[in-house]
């Protein structure tokens, strides 16, 4: 709370002129007011200016010239005229065709997979596909749902570091069949 | 709350946007002009505003970026036209055409001419648009302290001005 004997600045005595302080320093302010005839000046003196400018005389407003017969009908924004400097314009340009070709560049190297097709002597077929590791949920989703029985090996990256969740099906078959040999 | 229509937001908010289109440039023509092109951008708009309050804040945006450009393209001819005129006996003419200018204004208006832009807006916002410290806030893209800061600031220069009469 503002004390007695301590003046607000005068950007808080200019807002709560306006009314824009809030209740309990709004209060504050009012009575120092009471005691304060340094602030009541400067409050005066706001009134005045106040005054002074709200009867400064406008120039009397005309009758607004009435509205066009057909007001000017929205325009598409593909239709409106933009004048941009030519730097700029250019830039910019250069700018969205480095990023195309940057995007089409990335999108190349992780989206398709790499592959290779080998036929072997006796009728078999070897085929190798580098997928990243992103798809590689999808690509074992699509193998599971072969019907024709294939021997499929997936070769892991040398660095992958692989933990085991939960209990190996060769474990669990060999505790259920415990005792039973 | 109204429905903006055209007509309504025409007639409702010329004469506001009059007064403050004048304060902010102490020229009544050029004032009437500003108001004019802002009711154009507005009906230009692909959709209206849904009420009389946002279209009136709107407008009074696109007004004190209109005016802003005018004070700009005024300071750039000013100073084009006093190095033209430096040596020439244009400069007497133009000078007596601009105290003739100046008389018709008031002596308050010519106090706001002489006040910064920044702080002319925030004043003439505050006592000729009746707009509240957030809603001045609002139009100029400014925080409420900083509309605190600069109604201060602006009353203390303008009472100085006046007090010394200019």
């Amino acid at each position: 709370m503002i004390e007695r004997t301590r003046c607000p600045a005068g950007e808080t005595l200019s807002s709560w002129f306006d009314g824009e302080v809030g209740a309990p320093w709004h209060r504050a302010i009012e009575t120092h007011l009471v005691g304060c005839p340094r602030c009541r000046a400067a409050v005066a003196r706001l009134e005045r200016l106040r005054e002074r400018l709200a009867g400064d005389p406008l120039p009397a407003v005309r009758e607004p010239p009435p509205l066009p017969a057909a007001l000017p009908r929205p325009v598409p924004l593909w239709r409106r005229r933009l004048a941009l400097p030519l730097p700029a314009v250019a830039a910019a340009g250069l700018a969205i065709v480095g990023l195309g070709l940057a995007l089409a560049l990335q999108a190349t190297r992780t989206t398709l997979p790499w592959m290779s097709i080998k036929r072997g002597p006796t009728g078999t077929t070897e085929l190798k596909v580098a997928a990243p590791v992103d798809d590689l949920e999808q690509l074992l989703n699509s193998l599971s749902q072969q019907t024709r029985t294939r021997e499929i090996v997936i070769q892991l990256p040398a660095d992958s570091q692989l933990i085991l969740v939960g209990q190996p099906q060769l474990m669990r078959e060999a505790d259920f069949s415990r005792g039973q040999r | 709350m109204l429905h903006a229509g055209t007509a309504n937001v025409y007639e409702s908010l010329y004469p506001i946007l009059f007064r403050i289109a004048y304060r902010f440039c102490g020229d009544r023509s050029k004032a009437e002009d500003i108001c004019q092109e802002a009711f154009i951008k507005y009906f230009e708009r692909a959709e209206p505003l849904p009420d009389l309050e946002q279209t009136k804040y709107w407008l009074i945006r696109v007004l004190r970026n209109l005016a802003l450009n005018h004070e700009k393209k005024k300071s750039r001819e000013s100073k084009a036209y006093q190095r033209f005129a430096r040596d020439s006996r244009l400069y007497a003419e133009s000078g007596e055409s601009e105290v003739l200018q100046a008389e018709t204004r008031s002596l308050v208006q010519r106090a706001l001419d002489r006040l910064p832009y920044n702080l002319r807006t925030v004043l003439v916002l505050k006592e000729y648009a009746d707009l509240g410290y957030r809603d001045i806030g609002r139009v100029l893209g400014i925080s409420e302290g900083n509309v605190k800061v600069r109604v201060f600031r602006a009353r203390e220069r303008l009472a100085k001005l006046l007090d010394g009469e200019l």
